[in-house]
């Protein structure tokens, strides 16, 4: 197992954490496994129609993973350079499981959707 | 004398200062963009503007800075990390102080209603972040407008009543703040805050139970939300459960590489030549923004408009609102509603009766009991703090 595959298979587990998590919430007030103590809700999941475009399915493997595409769509336009820099940050700062190979994919069709 | 004032405005319309340097927020322009903009419902809230789902990050539309307190339902979201609670257990639940303290707690929800004494202020919770969407250049981060803020009642129990009793040790240094949000991936610092034991001291900072009088919406932090006052709301710690007093300094993610702004009073820096030196952001500077009412939306001539709007700061308190029909070069003193506690905001209105139709852009500033003033001219890498002033395009039908 590559240390690609690996954070892969542990953001895999993650969501399912998240998706377990969401399965067993209950309505705001409602009861829980230890009677009524259970404060819980269920988050809404909001669909969000990702464009077309080169460099689409890498974006949605390695980015969208841990947070929604949203977050790139409210951005404003940005440049290349700027772009990078943002891509780099989440890679070396959070660790973000872009390989060296997918930085230029995943910047080009951050280009294409929110270039300047 | 309203005749004069008319005659003032139209020679004012031509006027040009510093302020023109500035892309002003004007609450028209917000609520065209906000129209544009995605709404969503989330559990114990009401329809709110959506910046993100997943997390959770949510704006709350102006219209509901009409009233003092913010509504529960209606208070903004935000969260950090991919992983926030959804569930609570509120008989097993415990907030737990523990580090360098001789006697390390595990408190229950029903412990700290009984052991420690209610307290009640009113408080602006604001992020760092808010109206990063004005900054020029344009930054990244949540795009947010002006409502990435909220003014509540918050009630519960002294931060360092707390710690009192868990007894630090000598040499305490710093005190950790971390709730139940997980990051998602090993590579992701959790999210984790931290003041000095000097701020963890202060006697207004609080371990909130209640907001408004009631349970805090599980987005805004249930059970429980640490309370800092007069500080942005990066500190404001939701589903707070672990409290850990260290004898050195902290150096965590959140403080010493997130939250940060550059080392001067005005936190300020040029884009092409960053601050050599940041610093965490802290206390918050002193604003006012415009809040849209009937009043401002549907002027006529002859009529008379009340302008209103909120002004808050880190904790002085507002001394004065001042508007200004010219660009800044006189201002004219708006009255102040009553005072709800000096980290409250407050709320201030001027009235004045256009006695022709036309176009006017209005500005407010705001003073608090320090002195200090709003900006004329800002910009920070993070678009954080923002305190410029702001202008309103008022349209006399």
């Amino acid at each position: 197992m590559t240390a690609t595959q690996c954070i892969l298979a542990s953001i895999a587990a993650a969501s399912l954490t998240l998706a377990i998590t969401r399965t067993r919430a209950q309505p705001a007030g409602g009861t829980g496994p230890s009677g009524n103590s259970v404060r819980s809700i269920t988050l809404p999941s909001i669909a969000f129609e990702i464009p077309e475009g080169p460099g689409r399915e890498p974006f949605i493997a390695r980015c969208v993973a841990c947070h929604t595409s949203r977050y790139v769509f409210n951005q404003p336009a940005f440049s290349k350079d700027t772009w990078t820099a943002e891509v780099q940050k989440m890679r070396k700062t959070f660790g973000a499981p872009v390989g060296d190979e997918q930085v230029d994919d995943i910047v080009a069709y951050l280009m294409k959707v929110r270039g300047k | 004398m309203h005749r004069r004032r008319f005659l003032q405005l139209g020679a004012a319309a031509a006027a040009t200062s510093l302020l023109d340097r500035a892309r002003a927020a004007d609450p028209a322009k917000g609520a065209a963009a906000q129209a544009q903009m995605e709404f969503a419902k989330f559990p114990q809230k009401t329809d709110l503007i959506l910046h993100t789902d997943s997390p959770p990050n949510l704006e709350t539309p102006l219209r509901y800075f009409r009233e003092d307190l913010t509504p529960n339902d209606a208070f903004f979201v935000r969260w950090h990390l991919a992983l926030i609670p959804t569930a609570v257990d509120v008989d097993t639940f415990r907030l737990v102080v523990h580090g360098h303290v001789d006697a390390p707690l595990s408190l229950s929800l029903d412990a700290l209603r009984q052991d420690f004494g209610p307290v009640s202020l009113v408080a602006v919770n604001q992020c760092s972040g808010n109206s990063r969407s004005f900054f020029e250049p344009r930054v990244f981060g949540g795009q947010w407008g002006n409502g990435a803020m909220g003014n509540a009642r918050w009630t519960g129990v002294r931060l360092k009543d707390i710690l009192g009793k868990a007894r630090l040790k000598a040499g305490a240094v710093d005190v950790t703040f971390q709730g139940l949000d997980r990051a998602p991936l090993p590579t992701v610092p959790n999210f984790i805050k931290s003041l000095s034991v000097d701020q963890a001291n202060s006697p207004d900072a609080l371990i909130a139970y209640e907001m408004n009088g009631q349970p805090l919406p599980m987005l805004n932090g249930f059970p429980l939300r640490l309370i800092v006052p007069g500080w942005y709301a990066t500190y404001w710690v939701k589903s707070l459960n672990d409290i850990t007093v260290l004898d050195k300094p902290f150096d965590g993610f959140w403080m010493a590489k997130a939250y940060r702004v550059p080392k001067n009073s005005e936190m300020n820096e040029d884009p092409k030549a960053l601050a050599p030196e940041t610093i965490p952001i802290s206390a918050m500077k002193v604003r006012s923004i415009f809040v849209p009412t009937e009043s401002t939306e549907r002027a006529k001539a002859g009529d008379a408009v009340e302008f209103q709007g909120i002004a808050l700061d880190g904790g002085n308190g507002i001394a004065k609102v001042e508007i200004s029909f010219n660009a800044g070069q006189t201002w004219e003193a708006a009255s102040l509603d009553p005072d709800l506690g000096k980290y409250s905001w407050r709320r201030w209105r001027y009235t004045f009766k256009p006695l022709a139709a036309g176009k006017f852009t209005v500005t407010c500033r705001a003073t608090n009991n320090a002195g200090e003033t709003q900006s004329t001219s800002q910009w920070n890498r993070s678009g954080y703090a923002r305190n410029v002033l702001e202008t309103m395009n008022l349209t006399v039908g």
